[in-house]
Order: structure tokens, then sequence, then C-alpha cells
């Protein structure tokens, strides 16, 4: 029961959590989380320090079971699915881990290379060829493709990170603080990148980031995490005017106000 | 999951051939289908595409496209499809710098031959490296040992009981079930070998001499090696990948008096007090199965042992542990400095660290069993 990625219309949405519950012990994370991300948006994911941001991004990606509720992937509950099923779901989203997560015993088109070794039947010449493309797309000088990751920058760590993510063209993108510990100018390219690559290839992503210029330059929508759950889903000028002490605070203090004058600026 | 595929198709009226794209054109489905259409397509002069049949299109499949059409027909591709047009148009302009980085690395791939030899040079260079670095830092080292000596308030207390405590008294257990079981074997051996010339009771000197001045020494200190100079350079590792070291340097701690002088003055004063309970440990094996299996009791044995087995294979055997300890620590705390900051380093430099650290003391064993050839007092 192989089934195509229907390029078009499909009418599930690519991500769905519904009632979602973590628990450690006493410590209760999640409880009760509700999140849709429709197809084709761009989700920012906020919350402050331990409201169980990674806690949820490893639940969604199966690295940790949730103790209670469904998360479902392109219609799937990812928690049913057997192994080669499972398999076929991981082929459909990337994952930019927020340290990079790259090889260290491999060279940059190595890395890059990985997901198509494990999934596509294609010659090693082939393989480089598309790995390189991948490279050109993310933005990497196509020289860098035998360095190793040790001797790579911080911008260029995570931009092969992010071409290793995207070498299968997944649907579906997660971004871990895709922007953390990147100069104010590489983190704005790293962003428009993202937003180039979303509208062009229709992908579908999810960010958890605390980059204020992040949401506003790139997110169609941003989900608030507070009090265990998703406590505000909107676009960033709605979530402004909100009410909630922390979502006001979070958009109001003095980081929020400069993020909000410039993304003004960039709209118009 | 369908393979992807292609129907070509000429009309009559001259007009340009129609490429049918069938089955998924994405990384996973692609396989040679590019290959493919490329070589049909060797002649063609302007083509369409058609896309009715194609059920998926990414950036793989949509490079296979490109490369095997080359600059024909790239306009308006898929004027129809503005989806598709997009995934295409972002490739178009990459392909070219693709191929071209391509034939710059198949060029930059020189000879397997001159390959070789720099790969050879390179690591005599290295090994060149090395004594030297190793040079530096035992130069480093003995410094802070004599200055340690010479005024103790340099000493940092607390990492040396530490280390001690950790590297020494740690090892006291593994050590002594070790050498209790060599000295039982060599027991075992002994008695089963001089038995045929019913010499059996010699076997007390043999465990004597053997525990003594051989296995209890190198047996302690290869168990210590393992345990020791690969913990050494892992911590020391893992602290200089955090960047630790750096910031000790910065508020003014020298890393040799903080973290290598504790460790080799912690082997050095823990050693000869594990080995010391080691080669005990091996006497005690020893005779257990002495006295099994020929039922001389512990008076036999102690007697035998003070009357027939020279003081001087203890002293042998003790004197060359304080040079197993600082080989150990001098080894390992090196290895620990010399990584870098990826995580791979660290797992080499560790391997490194307990091959090295168990050959030289193989090494020094062979030297001092040579210096100590027929001495006695």
């Amino acid at each position: 029961m192989t089934e195509a990625p229907a390029p078009v219309s499909a009418p599930a949405h690519p991500l769905v959590i519904e009632g979602l519950r973590n628990q450690f012990g006493a410590n209760i994370v999640h409880d009760n989380l509700d999140l849709t991300v429709e197809r084709g948006k761009v989700m920012g994911v906020v919350g402050g320090s331990g409201t169980g941001k990674t806690v949820l991004l490893n639940s969604i990606l199966g690295l940790q079971k949730p103790t209670a509720g469904a998360i479902h992937l392109f219609g799937k509950d990812i928690t049913k699915l057997n192994e080669k099923q499972l398999r076929l779901m991981q082929s459909r989203f990337g994952v930019l881990f927020q340290s990079g997560a790259l090889f260290s015993a491999l060279s940059v088109i190595d890395n890059i290379c990985v997901p198509l070794t494990e999934y596509a039947k294609l010659k090693p010449a082939q393989m480089r060829e598309i790995g390189l493309m991948k490279m050109a797309l993310a933005g990497l000088p196509l020289d860098a493709a035998d360095k190793r990751p040790s001797e790579l920058s911080g911008g260029m760590i995570k931009r092969t990170a992010l071409a290793r993510a995207l070498v299968l063209d997944p649907e579906l993108l997660f971004l871990d603080e895709p922007t953390a510990g990147l100069d104010p100018i590489g983190a704005a390219a790293f962003d428009a990148l993202i937003r180039e690559l979303s509208d062009s290839l229709n992908l579908t992503v999810f960010m958890i980031t605390h980059d204020l210029d992040s949401l506003y330059a790139i997110c169609d929508e941003v989900a608030v995490l507070a009090d265990k759950r998703v406590v505000a889903q909107a676009p960033p000028k709605v979530l402004e005017q909100s009410d909630h002490p922390w979502i006001h605070e979070y958009f109001n203090g003095p980081r929020g106000r400069s993020s909000q004058s410039r993304g003004t600026g960039d709209a118009s | 999951m369908s393979k992807a595929d292609f129907k070509i198709e000429t009309p009559p009226g001259g007009e340009a051939r129609v490429v049918s794209l069938t089955g998924d054109w994405t990384a996973i489905g692609l396989r040679d289908a590019g290959e493919r259409l490329k070589s049909a397509l060797k002649s063609a002069s302007a083509v369409r595409i058609d896309t009715d049949d194609l059920s998926g299109f990414d950036t793989a499949g949509a490079y296979a496209l490109r490369t095997a059409l080359g600059e024909h027909g790239d306009d308006a591709l898929f004027a129809h499809d503005p989806r598709l047009s997009a995934v295409y148009e972002l490739i178009r302009d990459i392909q070219p710098k693709v191929v071209e980085a391509q034939k710059k690395t198949a060029q930059q791939k020189a000879n397997p031959i001159i390959g070789e030899l720099a790969r050879l040079g390179r690591s005599t260079e290295d090994v060149f490296k090395d004594l030297r670095d190793l040079n530096i830092f035992i130069g480093h080292l003995v410094v802070t040992a004599f200055l340690s000596l010479v005024t103790p308030g340099r000493i940092r207390w607390t990492p040396l009981v530490a280390q001690m405590q950790q590297a020494g008294f740690g090892s006291l257990m593994v050590v002594c079930v070790t050498t209790f079981f060599v000295g039982a074997v060599i027991a075992f051996l002994g008695i089963l070998q001089l038995q045929q010339f019913g010499a059996a009771v010699f076997a007390v000197e043999l465990i004597g001499i053997s525990v003594l001045r051989e296995f209890g020494p190198v047996i302690a200190a290869v168990l210590i090696a393992g345990r020791s100079a690969s913990s050494f350079t892992a911590e020391i590792g893992a602290m200089k990948m955090n960047q630790e070291i750096s910031a000790m340097r910065v508020m003014g701690i020298n890393p040799f008096d903080a973290l290598i002088f504790p460790r080799l003055a912690a082997l050095v004063i823990t050693m000869p007090l594990v080995t010391f309970a080691g080669s005990m440990a091996g006497l005690l094996g020893g005779f257990v199965v002495v006295w099994a299996q020929l039922g001389y009791g512990p008076h036999f044995f102690s007697i035998r042992m003070t009357e027939y087995v020279p003081f001087v294979n203890f002293f042998v055997g003790m004197i060359k542990v304080p040079l197993f300890a600082i080989a150990i620590s001098i080894i390992g705390c090196r290895l620990g400095m010399n990584v870098t900051e990826d995580v791979i380093s660290l797992g080499r430099q560790v391997t490194r660290a307990v091959v090295q650290a168990i050959f030289t003391i193989i090494l020094i064993d062979a030297i001092v069993a040579m210096m100590f050839n027929g001495f006695d007092f």
C-alpha cells in the first residue's frame, strides 16, 4: 500500500495534533495540546524556556512516545504505523536539528546524500550531482563539497543541514531554532532562503524559534506554547493584540517592538 | 511509488516532439530515467513536455530533466502548470554550475601513486610533529612538577585526592581480582609441568618470582592504562571541546597545574599501592591452588616464599611502577589536550591513548627487565 505523494490536492493536513499529553513522572509538560498546520504554511512555534518546544518536536518526529493523544502526519497516526510505513513517512519530512546534527565522519556532500543512499536507487555520480544541486539551493559554495563538518562555520553548518533535510524534497520541513547562533545578516539570509524554498517547493514548515525577526519575516502563523498547551495560533500581527500576559510581553517587549517596526518596513 | 518513465511521440507535421513524462520524477522514483531520456533525445531539436500522467515531480526530477533536455525547449516548458514551473525554474540555472563543479573535482583527482606518496609524506611529517609536541608537553610537565615540589602551595589538592580516589582506589578491586586469577593459573600450569620432574614444590618459587617481578606490576599497569589513560583523554578532551581549557587559561589557571599534574601525581602515588595489593592477591591465588593441589598449607608456603624467593624480585617489580604511572598519565593527558573540536577526534584520541599506553608499558617493562638482568642483592 504505497501511496504517491499527491502533488496538488491532498485532503489531509500535513500535521494535526490532538489532545497531546506529555508527562515525565509528576512533571506534566503538555496537557491537551491541539495544533493543526495547513499545507504550504510556515508555522512558527514560540514559548518560554521550559514550555516543551523541543519535547513537542520530539513527539512529532516519533523520537518520544506521548503519554496520551494523537499526532497525525498527512492524515496518519504516527504511533500506529508499522516499520515500513514509518520509513515511507520519514521520507516525506525533513528535519533541521538545532546544532545541525551533521555526521562528523562524513564530508558535506556525503552528509547531504545520506537520505539518498537510504531511499533512492541512484548511481553515485548522479547522487553527487543531486547533492551538489541541493548545496546550490541551500546557498552553499559548491567547492565546499568535500569539506568536513568541523571545518565549517556556523552558518554553513545550518545550510548543510538544511540541504540534507531537503534532499528528498520533503513536503514537511521541521526546523529547530534555525537562526540561533547566526549573525543578523546570516539569519536574515537564512530566513529569506527558507521563505523562497517554501514558496517554490510548496513546503509546509514547522519552525521552533526564539527569533522575533524570523517570525515577522517568514511565518504565516505563530503558535504560542504556554500553560502546557497552545494558547494562541494566529499571524504575528494578530498576536500583538493578544491579552495573554506572556504573549503581550513577548510581542510588545523592547525586542518585540523593534522587530515589529522592521517587519512592517519589510512588508510595505 | 511508481518508477519514473517517459514516452516520446513524433507528430507527423514536423512539429516539436512531445515527451510524455509518467510516474514519479522524484529522488526516490527517478532511478535511471534521466539518463535514458538523455540518450533518447540525443538528436532532438525542440521538444514539448506533456505532464498529464506525471504523478510526482521534485527538484531531483527537475534536475534530471534539465540535464536530459540541455538547451532544447527551455522556454515556457511548464507554462501550463505554475507549480512544476516553479520547481523547474529553481533548478534551471543551478544545473550548469553543478556540472562545472563536477568537472572540476574530476580534474582535481590526482594520480593514485602521487596520492599515496603524499599520504606517506604527510604521515611521516606527523610522526615528527608528534615527537616535537611530546617533548614540549613533557617539558611543561617537568617544569610544573618541579614548581609544585618547590612550592607545594601550587598543588591543587582537591583534584589530586579526587583522582587518587578515582584512578587509584577505583581500580583496586579489578586489579586484585585479575592478578588473583593470574596467580592461580600460573600455579596450575607450574604444578602440572613441575610434577613431571617430581619438583612440584618449586611451583611456589615460580609463583613468587613471576607474580612479584612481572605479572603483578604489568597486569596492574595494563588495567590502569585501560581505565585511566582512556578516561584522562576523554575527560580532558571533552573539556577541550567545550572550551573549558580556554576558559581556564583566560582566568589565569594553568591547565598543567589544575588538570595534568594532579593526574600524574595521583597515579604515581597510588599505582605502587594498587600494584602491591595486586601482587599480594596474585600470591594468594597461587597459594590457594598450591594448597588445594599439593596440600601444603600457609605455614609451608610462607616459609618457602621468604627463604627461596629473593627480595630483589619484589624490588625490580615495584621500581618500574612509577615509570608506568608517568607513562600512562603523560600519554592520557597529552592526547586529551590534542583533541580538536569534532567528536571523531575525541574517539580517535581515546583509542590511541589506550594503545600507546599499553605499548609503552610493555616497552618499559622490557627495558627494565634487560637492565636488571642478573642484578642481585
